[in-house]
């Protein structure tokens, strides 16, 4: 009530909003509770209730869902789409590629405070098609280096118990993985092609940055 | 907007933050019982055994009273919320930092005056007559203000440590205290004394409560009020001025 009173609004009105928002931030059962007994997520999502309280057009918000709880990231993302769908104009700040991947329309990569690139999440994931992968798991332990050594792969990178293998071309690269494995007697456990992520575009751009300074 | 407006408005808000203010930093059981047993004790430890009338005693402790409660809190509000993060929230708002200082100012006042009213009630009970009840009442109020002011001015400097800025202030409450005829009446001050104590605003307060209690006013009463509303009007305007300075060091 305070921030609606700071933004002048009626309080009948402030009344009826910050019943509906905070039933849709799940906070209404808690209203009555101090806040300082809410945990991160909650607070969070009482942080994102003041500010629309006042019904603004246009909202920036800083990471909203950094450090919270998969239910409450979840319950800010669904609200943030909706928001958006209702035709609400969103500037979001965030580390989290996934979450501009799934959220943004246009992102914008700044790096060392200079925007490097700009555009739809799609299109910046194509613009670094040079990063397609291959995701294998196999039943042995393997050397990285002799998958390095293996025609079209630009780059291994061990993720958890499976190895990402960066390429150009894709389709050769599995070629080239089965035979290998017929070879020296492995059994694949898992074989993923990946297109280029957003982080990998964000790596890539970047790392491009670096280069030319 | 029109000017007049916006004033209005803006007025609204400081009301809303003053609001805000008593709720999570005045209305809590300690602070209200440390504003007024702090100041009765030191009021006592200084008064005990040396046989004064509760005529002398009710204006020194209600001068008292009101200078440490209506300071108390206000010079800590700003780096409190500073440090939790909360100030720039509220500085994002559609808030003046003008509005943002009166509601801080408005929140001292009213714990001021409403704290006042126990020494009052004390010295009605114990059997003290107030000539001119109104004259009375408008220097409290006055003093309320001018003292929830001062409060202010202490949290200027840009540091969000709350220990620091009570440290600044009790700097300057203390002294003045003994400075502003509240343990030994202006009069009998030697002229030295007295022109010290015409530097600080207490001794105004406690002329006129001297004036109307004990008939034993040193100043005109109108000298003492014109001084008192300049004193506000200067705390007001150096606090305003120089938050601005201040503010954007805090964020």
């Amino acid at each position: 009530m305070l921030m609606a009173e700071l933004y002048g609004v009626a309080s009948g009105e402030a009344k009826e909003r910050s019943e509906s928002l905070l039933r849709a931030l799940g906070l209404l059962e808690r209203r009555e509770s101090p806040v300082k007994t809410y945990s991160k997520g909650m607070k969070q999502r009482l942080i994102l209730g003041m500010a629309l309280i006042s019904d603004p057009q246009i909202l920036f918000l800083d990471e909203p869902t950094s450090g919270l709880d998969v239910q409450s990231a979840r319950l800010i993302k669904d609200m943030l789409r909706s928001l958006n769908a209702g035709g609400k104009t969103i500037f979001l700040t965030t580390h989290d590629m996934d979450e501009a991947n799934q959220l943004c329309d246009r992102v914008a990569i700044i790096n060392k405070g200079k925007m490097v690139a700009i555009d739809a999440p799609e299109r910046l994931r194509m613009a670094t098609c040079g990063r397609h992968s291959v995701e294998i798991s196999f039943s042995d332990s393997v050397n990285p280096e002799t998958l390095a050594r293996l025609p079209s792969v630009n780059e291994v990178q061990k993720v958890g118990d499976k190895y990402r293998l960066y390429t150009e071309s894709p389709g050769e690269l599995v070629v080239g993985l089965v035979n290998h494995t017929c070879t020296v007697g492995l059994k694949i456990v898992s074989l993923n092609i990946l297109a280029p992520s957003l982080e990998d575009a964000f790596v890539a751009l970047t790392e491009k940055e670096v280069k030319h300074a | 907007m029109p000017e007049t407006a916006l004033v209005w408005q803006q007025m609204r808000r400081s009301v809303a933050i003053a609001r805000k203010d008593i709720r999570i930093y005045y209305s809590k059981g300690p602070v209200i019982i440390f504003g007024v047993l702090f100041p009765v004790f030191l009021f006592l430890s200084f008064t005990i055994g040396r046989h004064m009338s509760v005529d002398f005693m009710i204006p020194g402790l209600l001068g008292m009273i009101l200078f440490f409660t209506a300071t108390s809190i206000s010079p800590i509000v700003v780096p409190w919320e500073a440090q939790a993060r909360t100030l720039e929230r509220l500085m994002s708002c559609p808030v003046r930092l003008e509005t943002i200082i009166a509601g801080g100012v408005l929140a001292s006042f009213a714990f001021g005056t409403a704290i006042s009213l126990v020494p009052i009630v004390i010295g009605l009970v114990l059997g003290v007559s107030v000539s001119g009840p109104v004259i009375f009442a408008l220097a409290v109020i006055l003093a309320a203000l001018c003292f929830a002011s001062l409060g202010n001015v202490f949290s200027i400097p840009p540091t969000n440590l709350p220990a620091t800025v009570n440290m600044i202030a009790s700097v300057v409450k203390f002294p003045v205290v003994f400075i502003s005829g509240i343990f030994i009446p202006l009069d009998e001050l030697p002229a030295w004394g007295q022109a010290i104590s015409y530097i600080s605003p207490l001794t105004y307060f406690t002329d006129i409560a001297r004036s109307c209690i004990q008939n034993r006013g040193h100043l005109p009463l109108a000298l003492d009020f014109g001084v008192l509303i300049a004193f506000t009007a200067l705390f007001l305007l150096v606090a305003m001025k120089l938050h601005q300075r201040t503010m954007p060091r805090r964020i």
